[in-house]
């Protein structure tokens, strides 16, 4: 049986590093005495899965993470359990049991949504920016990977990008295996147009696709 | 308080932010008021570095569970912090509160190896601190150190205030109450006071005349100082506190996982080794105790593995219940048993079997000199049978790997012995290939780590003078290339040049200070870090401040010279030292003390029973 858990990522753990946070679950499951199944093999591990790595320093209202359950636990059960296990700026919100058909989690999403805010002054400056950037068909920036410059077209990853209560913006793109957007790609390329603004960013869904909607992801695979 | 937004805007610059954040489970938070204590324990090292320090952790949770004291934490800044906080214009702040270290009331620094000393001027500096004690006035922290550096204190005597000289269990307590009582008469009373206190050396308070070929003359303590500031020794180390709710690290610490101390000194006598000597006496902690302890810290940390930590575990005299009682518990619960510093000659197969059940480990020996003779004047009471023996019965049961640690300059040393380090690889290779396929591990594999030898105060080879740069690389040379006939063989080295500067540093006295800011002005940090290891600078820095370094690391010392450290008492008579020095270059070895009291003067000073 596996469990999806979603948790908050905030404060100092946001500072975590992905094969840290790895670490800090194993921890929480020991401690919490959750008969969580290990990996066979040399040096058994926990087996534990995270749907989608996050950048270090970004806060996240909903990280999801699957664990495979040796015996029958019920998700209340669990979310308590783990909740009072894991450490500060951790914080447990949600546990689903994962229907047994369902991919893992890694392999269902498609989308992240990520909050944006920004110094007020901006706002106007942004608003028009993002206005050039939904009416273009190609938005082209520069982006190294090992190294390497290279121009990439990334407004098919854009899915959606708009200002709430001209306060924040919000941004949905894609987070498939098959090719994710670094939200501070578009930031940076807004801050080109606009002049240099400070923000903070954080990730606050992740979904899967089914039946060609979007839908919340633990959702999309509960059982 | 530091400006906790502006720290937020330069964390996401620098590597690992998680270093700076604190906030880790099991971290201490209490209330401040007017009247509590504010202490910071500072390590001069990284962060994964000082997590991994079994003595902070002990003493950390100790300050913390007095009443009215609140203990924090602070770490070196890497480098780029460093310059990340030059740059916001911020001092060095604790983890907990973020305090700057210049706002606390006493800051306490753990000093485990030389060449960590830029480190700790750079921490003073940076946390906004005036770096000679002479400079600080009443509103300044009291700057205390410890730990094993501190049993030679001198190179660093003008930026400490006091020294805690051996174990801080019970003077760090009697310290802070003696703080608490006298604040108000300032910071000279305090230190005054404070010199009364056993096992705390407050180095202005000792004078140090010098004959005119630059050796000691003596050593003139003020009134109310002692002559000798003997060591402290906790007065019972089985019960003494330890910590069972550690901090666990967000990021992985150099050690991560649960350590236990279940003993403290070693009784070998090896003559190189200071620890062997300034830990004594040997005390074991209860079995029944300890295993307490580990499901506890399993419990509270969640830790993946327990490590059984001392100068010399297999000593332990009821190690073989400790171990099979430890492995039987955590079965199946995917915690796995280290035990580290295992002597060749204590590990037997009974409980080696079992260590192996829980996780495959290579082995690791520390047979320090290749040939008898050599071991012999060093006493490590090792043989070539014990050592193939040993090595034998591991491949037997599957291990391909074995390291192997050595040093090289010890007195008396020959090619001959270097020789011997090469012929021990390729015999222990033979080994290997003589276990049948089916049994052994596949791959051998061999790593031979060799270190350069660094004469220690307290030592029977403190009087040693150390080889030359030049000679240890010929060493090094030599057994790289007879080394290269075996096949199989990783070769380590230590570089020769960081060996200098802690034989210079280790025997040190209070005139190298002004070379200690010259590095540090030179920008020389954490020296002990390959990558940062300057030694153009460092020579620069002896250069500017008209020091030699040899006059420190060449020179034989004699027997009636005053030592830097002379005013260090470890309960070890120099006279005794001198004799097991004399033993040495009479290849006569010293038992283990435990098949009999050896007379090395603990007993007298009331140390040993």
């Amino acid at each position: 049986m596996r469990i999806g858990l979603e948790f908050e990522k905030k404060d100092a753990a946001k500072y975590i590093s992905h094969l840290d946070l790895q670490r800090a679950f194993s921890r929480a499951i020991r401690r919490s005495g959750l008969p969580v199944a290990f990996s066979a093999g040399f040096n058994p591990h926990y087996r534990v899965s995270f749907a989608s790595a996050l950048a270090l320093g970004m806060e996240s209202t909903c990280e999801c993470v699957e664990m495979a359950v040796e015996n029958d636990v019920s998700p209340d059960a669990f979310l308590s359990a783990i909740g009072k296990a894991l450490p500060p700026g951790l914080y447990a919100k949600r546990a689903v049991r994962l229907a047994d058909n369902a991919p893992k989690l890694m392999a269902a999403v498609r989308e992240a949504e990520y909050k944006v805010i920004f110094e007020k002054a901006y706002l106007h400056e942004i608003k028009s920016v993002i206005c050039d950037i939904i009416a273009s068909r190609e938005v082209v920036v520069k982006k190294t990977s090992k190294g390497d410059v290279k121009e990439i077209d990334i407004r098919s990853m854009i899915i959606m990008l708009d200002i709430i209560n001209d306060e924040c913006l919000r941004m949905r793109l894609a987070a498939a295996p098959s090719g994710s957007l670094k939200p501070g790609l578009i930031v940076e390329e807004i801050i080109k147009r606009t002049g240099n603004f400070a923000y903070q960013t954080i990730r606050t869904g992740l979904y899967a696709h089914a039946g060609g909607n979007a839908i919340d992801l633990l959702t999309a695979c509960h059982e | 308080m530091i400006d906790i937004k502006k720290l937020d805007s330069i964390l996401p610059n620098v590597q690992k932010p998680a270093r700076y954040t604190g906030g880790e489970l099991g971290e201490i938070k209490k209330d401040i008021d007017e009247n509590t204590l504010r202490f910071v324990f500072c390590f001069p090292d990284v962060y994964e570095v000082g997590m991994s320090h079994m003595g902070t952790s002990i003493l950390y949770h100790l300050a913390n569970s007095l009443d009215g004291v609140y203990a924090e934490r602070c770490f070196s800044p890497w480098p780029d912090m460093e310059s990340a906080l030059k740059e916001a214009d911020m001092p060095l702040f604790s983890l907990e509160t973020k305090t700057p270290l210049s706002g606390f009331h006493i800051v306490g620094i753990n000093l485990s190896y030389e060449m960590c000393y830029t480190n700790v001027l750079a921490m003073l500096d940076l946390g906004r601190i005036p770096l000679y004690s002479k400079d600080r006035d009443d509103t300044a922290p009291v700057v205390i150190a410890g730990g094993g550096c501190a049993y030679n204190p001198e190179p660093l005597a003008d930026f400490i205030d006091l020294f805690v000289i051996g174990e801080g269990e019970e003077v760090l307590p009697e310290l802070i109450a003696l703080y608490k009582k006298s604040k108000a008469a300032g910071r000279q009373a305090f230190l005054r006071k404070a010199a009364g206190i056993p096992g705390v050396y407050v180095p202005a308070l000792y004078d140090i005349v010098y004959k005119s070929d630059g050796a000691i003359k003596e050593i003139v303590a003020a009134e109310g100082a002692p002559k000798t500031v003997q060591k402290r020794i906790a007065a019972d180390f089985d019960k003494s506190f330890f910590p069972v709710s550690p901090i666990v690290p967000y990021l992985a610490a150099v050690h991560d996982r649960v350590t236990l101390e279940v003993m403290r000194g070693c009784t070998r006598g090896c003559r190189f080794c200071q620890a062997g000597f300034v830990y004594r006496p040997v005390r074991e902690r209860d079995a029944e105790r300890l295993i307490w302890q580990a499901k506890e810290s399993i419990k509270n940390t969640g830790h993946e593995e327990v490590s059984l930590a001392s100068l010399s575990t297999g000593d332990y005299s009821d190690i073989a219940r400790l171990v099979c009682t430890l492995s039987d518990d955590f079965k199946g619960s995917g915690v796995s048993l280290a035990v580290p510093s295992l002597r060749i000659d204590s590990y037997e197969g009974e409980y080696a079997g079992r260590l192996k059940q829980v996780r495959n480990t290579g082995l690791t020996f520390a047979p320090e000199a290749g040939t008898q003779r050599l071991r012999d004047i060093i006493n490590k009471n090792l043989s070539d049978d014990d050592i193939y023996a040993a090595v034998k019965d591991a491949f037997e049961s599957g291990t391909n790997g074995v390291k192997l640690y050595f040093m090289m300059g010890l007195p008396g040393e020959t090619m001959d012995d270097i020789a011997g380090i090469a012929e021990m690889a390729a015999c222990i290779r033979r080994i290997y290939y003589e276990v049948p396929k089916v049994r052994r591990g596949g791959g051998f594999r061999l790593t031979v780590s060799v270190s350069c030898f660094v004469p220690k105060p307290h030592t029977p080879f403190q009087w040693e003078a150390q080889d030359s740069i030049a000679t240890l690389m010929e060493k090094q040379n030599f057994l790289k290339n007879v080394l290269r006939a075996v096949k199989g063989v990783k070769f380590n080295w230590h570089d020769a040049k960081v060996s200098r500067l802690e034989a210079v540093f280790a025997r040190g006295d209070r005139r190298l200070s002004c070379v200690l800011v010259a590095a540090y002005r030179l920008g020389c940090r954490f020296d002990s870090w390959k990558e940062y290891f300057d030694y153009e600078k460092w020579l620069g820095a002896f250069a500017g401040a008209d020091m030699l370094p040899a006059f420190y690391a060449d020179r034989v010392r004699g027997k009636n010279e005053a030592l830097p450290w002379d005013m260090i008492g470890t309960g070890v008579t120099k006279d005794y030292l001198w004799k097991e020095r004399t033993a040495a270059y009479e290849k006569k070895t010293t038992p283990d003390c435990r098949q009999g009291c050896t007379n090395c003067g603990l007993k007298k000073a009331g140390l040993c029973q």
